[in-house]
């Protein structure tokens, strides 16, 4: 797959998008025909949008030129073109969950996420494809997003969309939802940055769920800045959603370049990276962490929990509070779920209660564990994916059967922080010999998303794999 | 059932021993998805009895909507 570079309209990252149009120098009405155009010559193939908005799109953008010509420009997002996962309500818009349950659901209110998308003058471009219910499969109904380095392989998800289309030039952010590596997963498989907030950071109101207690919403970006600029806008306090926390919420794009006043303590956790994780990709991320080092981070080798038990954990959890929510369809309707999702949600359905309580007894002990491991250090380093993108006749989200064994493996390193909460990062660290994205998680400490994105950010301003981009896509 | 690797008695069937019931039974097709489904519950469980060792009966679980972190969570 050849590759290029992102420096003009539509692949520009959203806070560059955002300076031309503050210096009058680009449209939001020529960067949202843009991305609408690169829509139109691409998505055919990728498969990364349920739903295209072209026209209220353009209407929104050129009232979004009209105010900041008058002098209204609300802020970093104001007049840029972003798309969002089809699990968050769209009043007037119809939100498929990519399912064929929810094909005809058209909500009469926007997800708060999605308000505060549109008082911050964003433009929606679309509502993007997504695994059905975020839940570990694709439904034949809509089919898979492809990978736009190589269409033969997956975009992993359930985010599968967002992270294609934000690759791909297809809107300058996204919106996706994380509850195993949603976020994540998608971000590294498509060489993006993927970013999971900390639990309550973000208001899950009006968003589909999979599980109450650990579904998180995050931006799906082409640089940590953008990610900072996003996260600033949509996190917050919402009294339609009893778990967002009143926190105070800095400006994270204007945090982002802050110096402290000692060296930024990276936690590598070399057991993780000796666990079932490809050579090649072991290889990346090992360099990408010598990078924070050479940048003047101290390493210090770190001890966590082993991931099976925070795996299997957050599925005693997950899966029951899913089934929960479906037990109505999965009673009335089987049929209509994909052969995998249905599998899960019955083996939900017959998880012993005892099972889920001592997940959320083992919740506790790991959480705490896992903060006694980050006492001395600022953030964590990782793969965020056992391997890079894998061929789609092998992908677990394209295939009837939901190994838990196999899903269990893929989310070795993101599912931990979806358990515990924590606010965790992928950012494109290389690319393997075949030419796929490789990405490296960051964790952060609960609430300090701040800080994280100050290393993420400074990571990336020492390297130039976020500035490639995926040409000849067919 | 006994486990093949570990020699130990398990309290469902394995996916390998349901694949070979099935083959002796010569499953047709009909029956492939209830095999399937089986043998993912077996595996199912199987990774869920990680549990015993990982859960503390005597810690108390996790707040389900608030997670014991810091500042935050169910503050609201």
């Amino acid at each position: 797959m050849a590759d290029g570079i992102r420096d003009a309209p539509p692949d520009l990252p959203l806070v560059e998008a955002s300076r031309r149009v503050q210096r009058r120098e680009v449209s939001p009405v020529e960067l949202t025909q843009a991305a609408l155009d690169r829509i139109a010559r691409d998505d055919g193939n990728l498969n990364a949008f349920v739903t295209v908005l072209a026209e209220s799109a353009l209407a929104d953008a050129h009232h979004a030129e009209r105010e900041i010509a008058d002098g209204k420009w609300r802020g970093p997002l104001h007049g840029i073109p972003i798309s969002v996962k089809d699990l968050f309500w769209t009043r007037g818009v119809r939100t498929t969950a990519g399912s064929r349950i929810m094909a005809d659901f058209i909500p009469d209110e926007d997800a708060t996420v999605v308000a505060l998308l549109r008082a911050a003058g964003a433009v929606l471009l679309g509502k993007t494809n997504m695994l059905e219910f975020a839940y570990a499969a694709v439904h034949d109904d809509y089919g898979p997003s492809l990978n736009p380095w190589d269409v033969h392989r997956s975009a992993s998800g359930s985010s599968s969309g967002s992270a294609v289309a934000v690759a791909a030039g297809m809107g300058y952010g996204s919106l996706g939802s994380d509850t195993g590596g949603s976020i994540r997963l998608p971000a590294a498989y498509t060489g993006i940055v993927g970013l999971k907030p900390s639990y309550g950071r973000v208001s899950r109101h009006g968003v589909v769920p999979v599980s109450w207690s650990a579904d998180h919403v995050g931006p799906m970006t082409r640089t940590v800045a953008d990610a900072a600029a996003m996260l600033t806008v949509i996190a917050g306090a919402d009294a339609a959603d009893p778990t967002a926390s009143t926190t105070a919420v800095p400006n994270y794009l204007a945090a982002l370049d802050g110096r402290s006043a000692r060296p930024i303590r990276v936690g590598v956790p070399t057991a993780w990276l000796n666990r079932r994780v490809a050579p090649e990709v072991r290889d990346i991320v090992e360099t990408a962490i010598s990078v924070l080092a050479d940048g003047g981070a101290t390493l210090t080798e770190v001890a966590l929990p082993d991931p099976g038990d925070a795996v299997a954990a957050l599925m005693a959890i997950l899966m029951p509070e899913a089934a929960a929510w479906h037990l109505r369809w999965l009673r009335e309707r089987p049929e209509d779920y994909s052969p995998a999702v249905r599998e899960r949600l019955e083996l939900g359905v017959v998880t012993p209660a005892v099972r889920y309580l001592q997940g959320q007894q083992a919740r506790r002990t790991l959480t705490e564990a896992f903060l006694t491991a980050m006492a001395d250090v600022d953030v964590l380093a990782m793969p965020t994916a056992p391997t890079a993108a894998t061929p789609l006749e092998s992908d677990l989200t394209v295939g009837d059967d939901a190994d838990p064994d196999a899903l269990a493996a893929l989310v070795d390193f993101t599912a931990p922080f979806d358990l515990t909460g924590f606010p965790a990062i992928s950012v494109p660290c290389g690319f393997t010999a075949a030419g796929l994205p490789v990405g490296m998680q960051l964790v952060g400490r609960p609430w300090r998303e701040d800080l994280l994105l100050a290393v993420a950010h400074r990571y990336e301003q020492a390297t130039s794999w976020h500035r490639r981009m995926p040409t000849e896509i067919a | 059932m006994t486990d093949p690797v570990s020699g130990e008695r398990a309290s469902a069937p394995t996916p390998s021993d349901l694949t070979a019931i099935a083959a002796a039974a010569g499953v047709d097709l009909e029956s492939r998805e209830a095999i399937r489904l089986a043998a993912q519950a077996a595996a199912h469980f199987a990774m869920l009895r990680r549990l015993d060792l990982a859960a503390d009966p005597q810690v108390e679980p996790a707040a389900i909507f608030a997670l014991p972190i810091e500042k935050g969570g169910n503050d609201g």
